[in-house]
């Protein structure tokens, strides 16, 4: 790991009864870091905290070596910071020029023709030069979440916090969406939310897993594969030691779990690891 | 009852976004002001608005004063630029309504408190907005038709620059009503509400925002209550963005010079 530009230490938070967040702790540098978990693990009130819109309850919070807790460190880190929210919000009737000029204006890029510049810059960048005169109104989800990502980009930003920015992406947007971060990754520091795996092993050099509000694992993606090795085979039918097990394209059961003896054990992969440690959860809210 | 009080402020608190800075900065304010003139002129709350009361003064002084040989072409140009005053001032209020409800309507209210400018900026420039748009366009308005209403023989007594600039204050007035209402009372409706009740309670005639000279009005106390009232407004709209009692101390007082001021300036016996 690379000088930590991120620090979480032992954050707690409660919503009344619901603890979302209990004791987590990691640190991330330049690069990506991938956060991992189910719906309900605490993620995207994580990812909150590192944009300064919430404050924890409880723990240290360090972001590019600054206390969000602070209201003048608060703003030096908001002017560093990108920021794309789980469910962004847009000014419907502004065009995607309109809008990101505005939030541009709100970032303090004031003067006009640079700011301009920077607005088309971000929003060639994820693929919308054809349509900044169109109304959001107008766009599609794909489009907008495109406008999202763009607003984040602006003016470079040192930190980018990403909540689940691939959400309603086709794969081509995708793999766009991976070259773009990739790009910035190198001497910036980018934490991403997802749910998709095939993200986090394409584009994470360090991965989070969190669930119940709880780290589960740190590491690389190879390391989380790891987790699963041993513990994923083929068979004709559902094994009955499995945790998961789900029937493939060709025909065989991948099943994951205490593998028996002479079973037929295949390389796991990032999602398998993943699966081992919260596929309970996912699976009961997907029968639910 | 107490302690759900405590709950929802304890609630409140809790997902409520830290600040980052107290004031806003002249160079954003000014930015977003221009792009808010434009949103703000072009926005249907103002443009409908606009339209209605256009439609509503037609039917008001009856189609067929306009179609009729009875009303000369000079009659028909003041009606139409007295009621183009009337509409702006109502489309600026339902307007800037509109506008400053956007970010509440919109849910962009986490991404904008991820940002370096407080929410202040954003109301800042919304009233900026309001001289730089409707202002600018009543004064503009009222300069070109000054002319038509001076040689109106019913209204040449009454016309003078002293009357008709209280008409681009009271569209300010009104429009920093509609900001500081869409800050404190987050709803749609309450905009196109304000409007209605305005019009049609006394109030409106007990304390007229226009007036002329002629009507036995106090010139220096009007022009004060017009201006206090537009503060007030405006310092209101600012505070609903921090809720907080010493946010409250400068609208608090200008409302005590509004009343004083909307006091002094009838006559004994009220308006001719």
């Amino acid at each position: 790991m690379n000088v930590p530009t991120v620090q979480v230490i032992g954050i707690e938070k409660s919503y009344f009864r619901t603890r979302a967040l209990d004791g987590v702790s990691f640190d991330a540098g330049a690069g990506i870091t991938g956060l991992l978990g189910p719906n309900g693990a605490g993620k995207t009130t994580l990812l909150r905290m590192m944009a300064t819109v919430l404050a924890p309850d409880a723990g240290d919070l360090r972001l590019l070596g600054w206390d969000p807790g602070k209201a003048d460190e608060r703003l030096a880190i908001r002017r560093r910071l990108g920021y794309m929210p789980q469910e962004p919000g847009f000014h419907r009737n502004f065009t995607a020029f309109e809008f990101v000029d505005y939030v541009a204006i709100l970032k303090e890029m004031v003067e006009r023709k640079a700011r301009h510049d920077e607005v088309r810059r971000v929003l060639a960048l994820v693929g919308l030069e054809g349509v900044i005169g169109r109304k959001i109104k107008a766009l599609s989800g794909g489009m907008r979440r495109r406008v999202a990502l763009a607003q984040a980009l602006l003016g470079d930003p040192d930190l980018l916090v990403l909540d689940e920015p691939t959400a309603g992406l086709d794969p081509e947007q995708r793999l766009r969406f991976r070259e773009i971060v990739s790009e910035r990754s190198t001497d910036r520091t980018v934490i991403l939310s997802t749910h998709q795996t095939e993200d986090v092993a394409a584009l994470c050099p360090h991965v989070v897993v969190m669930d119940e509000g709880r780290v589960l694992f740190g590491g690389t993606p190879r390391e989380l594969a790891e987790v699963a090795r041993g513990r994923v085979w083929l068979a004709a039918e559902r094994a009955p030691g499995a945790h998961l097990s789900w029937r493939t394209g060709d025909g065989d059961h991948r099943n994951i779990g205490q593998a028996p003896g002479g079973a037929n054990l295949v390389e796991p992969t990032v999602e398998d690891g993943y699966l081992l440690l919260v596929g309970h959860r996912a699976f009961d809210e997907e029968a639910a | 009852m107490l302690t759900s009080a405590r709950t929802a402020t304890r609630e409140a608190k809790q997902v409520a976004i830290p600040r980052a800075v107290a004031r806003p900065r002249p160079a954003v304010v000014a930015a977003l002001a221009r792009l808010e003139t434009r949103k703000l002129l072009t926005s249907p709350a103002f443009l409908t608005g606009l339209g209605l009361v256009g439609a509503f003064v037609l039917l008001a002084t009856g189609s067929a004063f306009f179609a009729s040989e009875d009303g000369s072409g000079n009659e028909r140009a003041s009606v139409l630029v007295l009621g183009a005053a009337i509409g702006l001032i109502a489309a600026t209020l339902l307007g800037a309504n509109s506008c400053a409800l956007r970010a509440h309507r919109d849910r962009v209210r986490e991404l904008f408190g991820s940002l370096p400018s407080p929410p202040e900026s954003r109301t800042a420039g919304l009233l900026l907005a309001l001289i730089l748009g409707p202002f600018l366009l009543v004064t503009a308005v009222l300069a070109i038709a000054y002319p038509v209403l001076r040689n109106n023989p019913d209204l040449h007594d009454h016309i003078n620059i002293a009357l008709l600039v209280q008409v681009p204050l009271t569209a300010l007035a009104l429009g920093s009503f509609g900001i500081a209402l869409a800050r404190w009372i987050r709803h749609p409706i309450a905009g196109p509400a304000a409007l209605v009740v305005h019009v049609m309670t006394p109030i409106i005639w007990l304390v007229p925002w226009v007036a002329p000279a002629s009507s036995g009005i106090h010139m220096g106390w009007h022009y004060t209550y017009l201006v206090a009232a537009i503060v007030f407004w405006a310092s209101l709209a600012l505070a609903g963005d921090r809720r907080q009692g010493r946010a409250l101390l400068v609208p608090a007082t200008v409302l005590a010079l509004v009343i004083v001021s909307a006091s002094l300036q009838m006559p004994p016996g009220g308006l001719v």
